[in-house]
């Protein structure tokens, strides 16, 4: 960047210089050879007469070329400061969340992650605003002050160092004070985190803020923070605008300096007026380069003080080793060995002991049960095992390897933890059971890689395929979705998993055998309700009669919208639609139907609040439109608004004539509907609308809906429960129980799995450890949050792993959960009380 | 059929004498219409509740299982009539099995719906605990006169 600086230099100077030239040139008679940057030009070239206007002209275009020059060095400097500033700012964030992933797991405890977005954030970007000036502005504006000087000890010594005498008194007085705002640079950054700390509190415990009625004190306590933050601000901008006050003062006064001992010098006759001019221009000029000087000190201080904040916080201590990305050909194998523990010794970060002289052997090919109470040292030892904490003395062995000297990620793969910890993440079951296996990234993609180089950031690109399949003992992705929907059936969740393929939709690459089944299993199911006397049970799709237990949006579209522009809700607004409603002359009938759906509601309605729950719940319309129909209720039909006439028009849409019964929709208004369902499948056949179709699948609706072809007669007493457990047990029937399955293995689980249970979010937690074959699964405090069937389920898989040579470790809260175990060992104040 | 014939036939119903008929309306509104076949069971006993149900028209008879393993028929439940609020209110297993003895129309109101109406509108409770302390005072007669 300085020789980007440098080279702009002789640029600048030629474009201060070009004005001189032209007005040279006009001021110079026909007859002088006329000049260009002092050289006397030919009175001929190329053919042409070099004559004045022809260098007027050349002048002009040596002009605008600078110019644009110029103009060119001052878009690549600060591009080149962008790219600095915006690099800096990735690296050092990927730093400080490289960090976080070394921290060990007690400083979990203290460290919330609030905080560390606060640090992450508007600091940080400050801070490297910075960076990027560190090169550019001392170099520019401090080679701009030196010229200024030089040009001063030209014209006088004796004045330039009048001059200069301000500024060492400013170097003193302005770094003084500058401490004073370090030191409340550094308070604020405290107050800061401090601030994140607690908003995270209260986003962590809002259930508990409530419960307990503590929604004043956390104001309260939120509000002191910012006070304090309120104080520590305003007073950095008071001294902040101080030093910059004192500089100014000091600055201004320099011409007094001038006036007085030049002018002195003047009337003696020792210094001519010209030169005194001359000298408090030239100073004057100095001001702009020092002030911006200033604010780079400024900025560079303040700087200075944040990232002694974030290293401060981030750079602990007690930081682990950086860990070493293992290679996934090297491998250890723990299978069928013993661990041994002796005299382990745990300390907590209060320097408690936690384990204390621990000595075991645990067999291969056992269940061994910890149990005690809480705190005695139990999930302690559990996590030990797995090499989440780390000894204060004694050690970890296996094979005669010691753990802490493993590299851990190889130890990790090894050694399967599940804890009362072990969440999901926002993502599919699939992915999230694949969590265990993500080791390298896969061949192809990463864009910019380059880029995340220059930056310090890592260069394994996200996008490509990261399982390794081989470690969970498959061929490829098929196989091992297969697998895993093997897995979550033995620990009971394949019937969950079935409901949740049956909910899904058919994805767009499904193989025709599946299509061909859902087909298949929707006749079979007519049948089978035939044969039962149950055809009344579902109300199928056809294509000349009205639905009653459908919406009149599906009875018209006959399928559904798969355009999002097409609102099912608001078919009116469509502009095609609204057309052929027009000519149908269905949109006069529905603007009827509209007003007699809004009377009832509002009848209905009409003593409740608008926001009460029933209305919420049961009103077809919703508060606000509620609101605004009993508002427009007694107006005359021309005082109605556009909107007002679409919103009643709209509103039938969403009636179900079976389940609502509001006599609004008469068999006229029915068959209008059917009517018009044909003339707009004719004029508009193509996209945006998955139609019902006998012999295809309907990629809009859900796998049962397909199934069902149809809508559930929700009239019939039973039916609700009885048709999808009959087209369940169809769908199993032939055969297509794993493909559903393997649909539900897709179902996206919602942020920390929020959309299951917890049972069986411990299920797919389970299955992620299982599924990438450990030697030794560690299970601590799992088992108790599973009711018994499962439990039973679990052991059993357990003792299967057990009888290949496997290490099962489980941490129980409850010592009645240990039985089927072959060993229990008590702990208790961090000591095994009966070796078993 | 339509709403407002719900509603009406819920005015007939001895239980909700006294609520205001636009009430009824909301209340034919909100649950939901069902017809039951011959044999149907629509509550079965042991099991969850989660909703109550009046009879529109049919009739239905409610069983008890004995010591024994046999049933018990233990009364009829004639249209007009609530049942399966005590499974909800004392919030026990349904205490009998309702069958229906010929094609039935029954409003089925679920949990929610039942004790927001209770909550929301005074004249329900009262018809709720009118029936009630009416079974109360048949089962005392019913002792006394054994």
């Amino acid at each position: 960047m300085l020789g980007l600086a440098l080279a702009s230099f002789p640029f600048l100077w030629l474009y201060y210089e070009m004005p001189k030239e032209i007005v040279a040139l006009l001021g110079s008679g026909p007859d002088q050879i006329p000049r260009l940057f002092g050289i006397e030009l030919p009175g001929q070239a190329f053919g042409l007469v070099i004559d004045r206007p022809l260098v007027l002209g050349l002048q002009c275009l040596i002009l605008l070329a600078l110019v644009v020059i110029n103009l060119r060095f001052r878009f690549w400097i600060s591009r080149l400061r962008n790219l600095t500033l915006e690099r800096a700012l990735r690296r050092i964030r990927f730093q400080i969340l490289a960090l976080v992933l070394r921290f060990p797991l007690h400083a979990f405890r203290q460290r919330t992650a609030g905080e560390t977005l606060a640090a992450m954030g508007g600091d940080l970007e400050s801070l490297c605003g910075h960076v990027g000036d560190t090169v550019s502005v001392p170099a520019y504006q401090g080679g701009t002050l030196a010229v200024i000087m030089i040009f001063l000890i030209w014209q006088d010594p004796l004045i330039a160092a009048a001059a200069a005498s301000i500024y060492p008194l400013s170097m003193v007085v302005v770094p003084h004070l500058q401490r004073k705002v370090n030191e409340l640079s550094r308070e604020r950054g405290g107050l800061m985190r401090g601030l994140g700390e607690r908003i995270d509190e209260t986003f962590r415990l809002v259930t508990d803020i409530h419960a307990n009625d503590q929604t004043r004190w956390t104001r309260a306590w939120l509000g002191a923070q910012l006070a304090q933050i309120f104080r520590v601000r305003f007073d950095i901008d008071q001294r902040k605008f101080a030093i910059k006050a004192i500089n100014t003062l000091l600055q201004q006064t320099g011409p007094v300096l001038f006036y007085g001992a030049g002018g002195l010098m003047v009337l003696e006759g020792r210094l001519d007026v010209g030169t005194l001019i001359a000298a408090i221009a030239a100073h004057k000029d100095m001001a702009t380069p020092w002030r911006e000087l200033l604010d780079w000190y400024q900025g560079r201080e303040d700087a200075r003080v944040k990232y002694e904040n974030v290293l401060r916080l981030f750079n602990r201590p007690d930081l682990l080793p950086e860990s070493r990305d293992a290679l996934p050909d090297e491998a250890v194998n723990f299978r069928g060995q013993a661990i041994t523990v002796e005299d382990l010794v745990v300390r907590d970060e209060g320097d408690a002991t936690r384990l204390d002289r621990v000595r075991l052997t645990l067999a291969p090919g056992r269940l061994t049960a910890l149990v005690g109470p809480s705190g005695g040292g139990r999930e302690v030892l559990a996590q030990a095992l797995c090499g989440l904490v780390e000894p204060a003395a004694g050690r970890i062995s296996i094979a005669g390897q010691d753990l802490a000297r493993l590299p851990a990620s190889l130890v990790n793969r090894r050694i399967a933890y599940v804890g009362p910890g072990s969440g999901l993440q926002a993502r599919s079951i699939a992915d999230n059971l694949a969590f265990g296996l993500q080791r390298q990234p896969g061949g192809g993609g990463g864009q910019d890689l380059r880029e995340a180089l220059l930056s310090g950031n890592p260069a394994d690109p996200i996008e490509t395929d990261w399982v390794d399949y081989a470690a969970a003992g498959v061929a490829d992705r098929e196989s091992l979705r297969l697998r895993m929907v093997e897995l979550l059936t033995r620990l009971g969740f394949g019937d969950g998993l079935f409901r949740l393929g049956l909910q899904a939709r058919l994805p767009a690459g499904a193989d025709d055998r599946l299509r061909a089944g859902i087909v298949a299993a929707r006749a079979a199911l007519a049948e089978a309700l035939h044969a039962r006397g149950l055809r009344g049970l579902i109300a199928r799709f056809e294509d000349d009669r009205y639905n009653d237990h459908a919406t009149l949006a599906e009875n018209l579209l006959f399928g559904l919208p798969t355009d999002p522009a097409i609102d099912a809700d608001r078919l009116a607004d469509h502009p095609l639609i609204h057309g052929l409603l027009e000519r149908s002359g269905l949109l006069g009938r529905l603007f009827g139907a509209g007003k007699t759906i809004a009377a009832v509601m509002i009848e209905l309605f009409a003593d409740l609040d608008p926001g009460h729950e029933m209305v919420r719940r049961f009103a077809l319309v919703t508060p606000a439109e509620l609101r605004h129909l009993s508002a427009i209720a007694g107006h005359p039909e021309a005082a109605l608004t556009r909107a007002d006439r679409a919103l009643l028009t709209n509103l039938p849409f969403r009636v179900v004539a079976a389940r609502h019964r509001l006599n609004a929709l008469d068999d006229g208004l029915k068959a209008a509907v059917v009517r018009a369902r044909h003339q707009l499948r004719d004029a508009w056949p193509g996209a945006g609308i998955a139609r019902f179709d006998a012999d295809a699948v309907n990629p809009a609706a859900s796998i049962l809906d397909n199934v069902l072809f149809g809508r559930i007669a929700s009239d019939r007493a039973g039916a609700a429960g009885q048709v999808p457990a009959l087209a369940a047990e169809i769908l199993d029937g032939l055969g297509l129980g794993v493909a559903l399955r393997l649909l539900g293995l897709d179902f996206e689980v919602g942020i920390a799995g929020a959309r299951l249970s917890l049972g069986e979010r411990q299920r797919i937690s389970l299955a992620r450890a299982l599924l990438r074959r450990p030697d030794v699964i560690v299970l601590d405090d799992v088992l108790g949050a599973l009711d018994s069937t499962c439990r039973g389920d679990i052991l059993s898989i357990l003792r299967d792993e057990a009888s290949t040579g496997v290490t099962v470790v489980a941490a129980l809260g409850d010592a009645g959960h240990a039985e089927g175990f072959d060993r229990i060992l008590t702990l208790e104040r961090g000591r095994i009380l009966q070796p078993g | 059929m339509s709403l407002s014939e719900d509603a009406a036939t819920l005015a007939a119903v001895p239980l909700f004498q006294g609520v205001d008929p636009a009430r009824l309306k909301l209340i034919a509104f909100a649950a939901e219409r069902l017809t039951v076949p011959a044999g149907t069971e629509l509550v079965r006993q042991g099991e969850a509740g989660d909703a109550v149900y009046v009879v529109l028209s049919g009739e239905a008879s409610a069983f008890v299982t004995v010591a024994g393993g046999g049933e018990l028929r233990v009364g009829p439940v004639p249209a007009g009539t609530l049942f399966g609020e005590v499974a909800l209110l004392a919030d026990v297993p349904r205490t009998a099995t309702v069958r229906a003895e010929g094609e039935m129309a029954v409003l089925r109101l679920d949990a929610d719906l039942f004790f927001d109406l209770i909550q929301e509108f005074p004249a329900v409770g009262i018809a709720v605990m009118r029936e009630l302390a009416r079974r109360l005072d048949r089962s005392t007669t019913l002792l006394h006169s054994r």
